[in-house]
């Protein structure tokens, strides 16, 4: 690879990055409806576009790659070959190639050579000889060189689409029209020319027709018809001279190079560039004109016609049927485009190419501009602070308005020009945060994929729907978020859903269904993973439980299925041993539940056994500014986030009690356990106020209350994340500035719960 | 880059030398037909050609297949109009290397001649 332009380089990798993993997507969607023409064409399409960059770039192991996969799509686009299986997983293979070397372009390291077996099974799939990383050179006839090594090679072979700017395909029905009524009259002179007395008269003839063709092929940029022409041209300059043996073997070669001219033409009727390889016959036709002969074992026999010829040639098959026309079968729709005398029943590939090639003109284009992440980074931390400064300024506003000694006039101002920059800061917020936004769909865009190497793996039926995809979550979430989903879906689909054979006999579809689905709910995205697999076993996990000491039996008697399930999320839970008697589930469910705490989200699991489970995960849209209520411990101030309070009560001295060395308090029908924050962050001094309000939060499902000394209010609070040692000693997630300037800490809901219902367990262990 | 305009009308020579001065190029020559252009392509020794089809005394076709006969690089673009759509090719066919059709855009033009140039460099080089 010599120095490319980092710049370009980059380009490249952004583009064709996207290019591929939409690639892979369209070739698992391409397995359950194989031959669609339309997605056949598009996959192509995108690996064409992948080559041709990687060409300019000098990425020899890129294009062997591509190219070997092209060939075979090729091959697919012309149904001379069904996508099954086997030849799938090639493509996906070569897909994961291609990716890796992305990557090695990323990092700045060198390609890999690609496995030379997978370069050599799809080489063997589309019949050629496997391309090596190094482009092969055709080596054409000197004379014939001139429009043949265009940007499509004389020595592609294939059908693809026409390409070619939109004022000259406005006029490519008047050129096929032209040309079709030109080739007949050649046809006629080449075939009386072993009877004709006078060659030099219809070789003249011959030339100035094709004089006319070639200007017309170059214009509409055909490189090989080009070059077909040309042969003919330099054949017809030469007839005169050529001997009656000579004669035998070119007069054939011509008819047969007429005749591969007039389905090429035909082709371009169908906005379609149909490619032979040609190599041969050129360079045969070439070495006859120039009295050469033909090497030994390319002779043709006497009085051999035009498909002789071509076969001889290796052109084509004697017989038509492996001939790269477009099947009629395979594009039903093309069929009424051929009959249409003009462009003007605006066949669909060149309006599809007008809006790609046209950004400028195009409405629909979105116009973006790309900026780097940590840009965004330091905005959203500068709307942090305003935050806070707005938090102060509404404070001291709040001062004014209460000081007597304050002007009226003032005081209304301030009130006025407060309540203005709260409402401005909130919607610069709003805006750098839906700045962040990113639909989730490039990360639901990667499943496909997995469950279909799962479902191949485990040999089940698997389908997945996803919905929502469109949903928008913060970059963060993105990023935190598609491991634990690969986890879930993992499971889902190796634990959850059960083979075949056993859902018959249970009575289900064969084909089991995942369901991946995003909305937005509140404040929060909502992902659910849903299968109608065998759901979770409800014994078994209590056995567990009580085995791991999480429960008791008394306790689990009394747990919901719900409060059952979570225990599947607990660390620790995933032991080999618990996977096996689980059936498995329960992989790393933990790590599952850290990320997601991680995003301040829930999870939340449901399952019915015989039927399937559900998982559900709420994320915050954003992490960073979130609501809070601001109480009062002793005399401290902390935050707590609103999205977990569920009430505040002022619990009677006879609804708080103590089961088992635990605090609990009565709330309605339930009982909830109870903690007193000046004792957990030690506040409770000699003068501390009595912790008399009692905050009800709930993360997890789990609810837990917390006496607190009083309640200041609500405040939009921005979390700094704290020194390591002190976030690991207290249940303290962050820490914030309040609108008085003072800093305060924010509790730790996901962690007070946890340790409470740990030292539930721990006392009654 | 010297551009030749032939055309009839000075209305339509005036209009096509804003635009190619608008695009940056000032060597332009003009012809009123096509064989005033054939007196004038020899001194002129012109990069580009600009022809309109029709022209009184040589229409643009003719100068094209003549024009042809001497110099068979020359890079032309013919301009047309909606109704001789269907006969460019005949025009190809002659030796037109690209066409544009009338009223046109600068960006049209421009976008014609950047075409037209690069594929004739590239088959020159």
């Amino acid at each position: 690879m010599s120095v490319v332009d980092p710049e370009i380089l980059q380009d490249f990798l952004t583009e064709s990055g996207e290019l591929l993993e939409q690639f892979d997507q369209d070739l698992v969607l391409l397995e359950s409806t194989p031959g669609d023409p339309e997605l056949l064409n598009k996959v192509f399409r995108a690996l064409h576009t992948i080559k041709g960059s990687a060409s300019f770039l000098g990425l020899a192991e890129l294009v062997s790659v591509a190219h070997a996969s092209e060939d075979v799509l090729n091959l697919a686009r012309r149904g001379e070959l069904t996508l099954d299986r086997r030849i799938m997983d090639l493509l996906l293979d070569a897909v994961d190639v291609l990716r890796c070397h992305f990557d090695e372009l990323e990092n700045g390291r060198g390609l890999t050579t690609p496995d030379p077996a997978l370069l050599e099974a799809l080489g063997a799939l589309s019949g050629g000889a496997p391309a090596p990383a190094q482009s092969e050179t055709p080596a054409p006839e000197a004379a014939l060189e001139a429009g043949g090594d265009d940007e499509a090679s004389a020595s592609d072979t294939g059908v693809r689409e026409l390409e070619l700017p939109e004022n000259k395909l406005d006029l490519i029905d008047f050129m096929v029209a032209d040309i079709e009524e030109t080739l007949p009259s050649l046809q006629m002179f080449i075939d009386g020319l072993r009877d004709t007395e006078d060659r030099g008269a219809v070789g003249a003839e011959v030339g100035e027709i094709c004089e006319a063709l070639a200007r017309s092929v170059e214009f509409f940029e055909c490189a090989q018809m080009g070059t077909l022409i040309d042969c003919l041209s330099i054949a017809a300059e030469n007839f005169d001279a050529v001997d009656e043996a000579c004669m035998e073997q070119l007069a054939p070669r011509l008819q047969g190079a007429i005749s591969v001219l007039t389905e090429q033409a035909e082709g371009l009727s169908k906005r379609k560039v149909i490619q032979y390889p040609i190599n041969d016959l050129s360079g045969r036709i070439a070495d006859l004109v120039l009295g050469h002969g033909v090497e030994p074992g390319a002779e043709l026999p006497a009085g051999a016609d035009a498909e002789a010829a071509l076969a001889m040639d290796a052109v084509r098959g004697g017989d038509a049927s492996d001939a790269p026309v477009e099947e009629e079968n395979g594009t039903p729709a093309s069929a009424p485009e051929t009959s249409s005398p003009t462009g003007a029943a605006a066949p669909s590939a060149p309006v599809e190419r007008a809006g790609r090639e046209a950004p400028g003109g195009a409405p629909k284009v979105e116009q973006t501009i790309r900026i780097e992440v940590s840009r965004l980074e330091t905005l959203l931390n500068l709307v942090g602070e305003l935050v806070l400064q707005k938090n102060r300024v509404g404070a001291l506003s709040r001062r004014v308005t209460d000081d007597d000694h304050v002007c009226a006039d003032t005081r209304e101002a301030m009130t006025q020009a407060s309540s203005d920059l709260d409402r401005v800061t909130g919607d610069i917020q709003l805006a750098v945060m839906r700045a962040r936004l990113q639909s989730l769909e490039r990360l639901f865009g990667k499943y496909p994929r997995l469950i279909r190497d799962l479902s191949r793996k485990t040999e089940k039926k698997i389908r997945l729907e996803i919905e929502g995809a469109e949903t928008e979550v913060d970059k963060s979430v993105i990023e935190e978020l598609g491991d634990p989903l690969v986890h879930l879906l993992r499971n889902s689909a190796d634990h959850g859903i059960e083979t075949p054979e056993e859902r018959l006999d249970a009575g289900k579809p064969e084909e089991g269904v995942i369901r991946l689905s995003a909305a937005q709910e509140g404040d929060c995205a909502l992902v659910r993973i849903i299968d109608d697999g065998r759901g979770l076993p409800r014994e078994r996990i209590v056995e567990k439980a009580i085995e791991r000491g999480l429960t008791t039996a008394d306790e689990a008697a009394h747990l919901s299925d719900r409060e059952v399930f979570r225990f599947i999320l607990a660390a620790g839970f995933s032991t080999a041993a618990a996977v096996s008697d689980l059936s498995g589930r329960g992989v790393g469910m933990d790590v599952v539940r850290t990320n997601i705490e991680k995003l301040k989200g829930t999870i939340d699991v449901d399952s019915v056994e015989g039927q399937g489970t559900t998982i559900s995960i709420r994320i915050p849209l954003t992490v960073a500014i979130m609501p809070a209520m601001m109480v009062g411990v002793g005399d401290e101030l902390y935050a707590i986030p609103l999205t977990n309070i569920v009430e505040i009560v002022r619990p009677g001295a006879d609804e708080v009690s103590t089961i088992r060395g635990q605090k609990v308090m009565t709330l309605r029908d339930s009982v909830l356990p109870l903690v007193n924050l000046l004792d957990v962050f030690d506040a409770g001094g000699a003068g501390a106020q009595k912790a008399s309000f009692a905050v009800v939060v709930e993360v997890n499902g789990q609810r837990l209350g917390m006496l607190v000394s009083c309640l200041v209010g609500q405040q939009e609070v921005v979390i700094k994340p704290l020194d390591e040692m002190l976030a690991q000693s207290k249940a303290v997630s962050g820490a914030t500035v309040r609108d008085d300037g003072g800093v305060s800490l924010v509790v730790d809901i996901g962690r007070l719960v946890e340790s409470v219902s740990g030292s539930e367990a721990g006392t009654v262990a | 880059m010297k551009i030749l305009l032939v055309d009839d009308s000075k209305t339509m020579r005036k209009i096509q030398r804003s635009v190619l001065t608008q695009l940056g190029h000032t060597e332009i020559e003009e012809a009123c037909d096509g064989q005033d252009a054939m007196s004038k392509v020899g001194a002129f020794g012109p990069d580009l050609l600009l022809v309109d089809w029709n022209m009184p005394n040589m229409d643009g076709l003719t100068f094209v297949k003549k024009y042809r006969e001497m110099n068979k690089d020359t890079p032309i673009i013919m301009v047309t109009t909606e109704s001789e759509r269907s006969r460019v090719v005949e025009a190809i066919k002659a030796g037109v290397n690209n066409y544009v059709v009338k009223p046109f855009t600068p960006d049209v033009l421009s976008q014609r001649i950047d075409e037209t140039l690069t594929k004739a460099g590239a088959s020159a080089g």
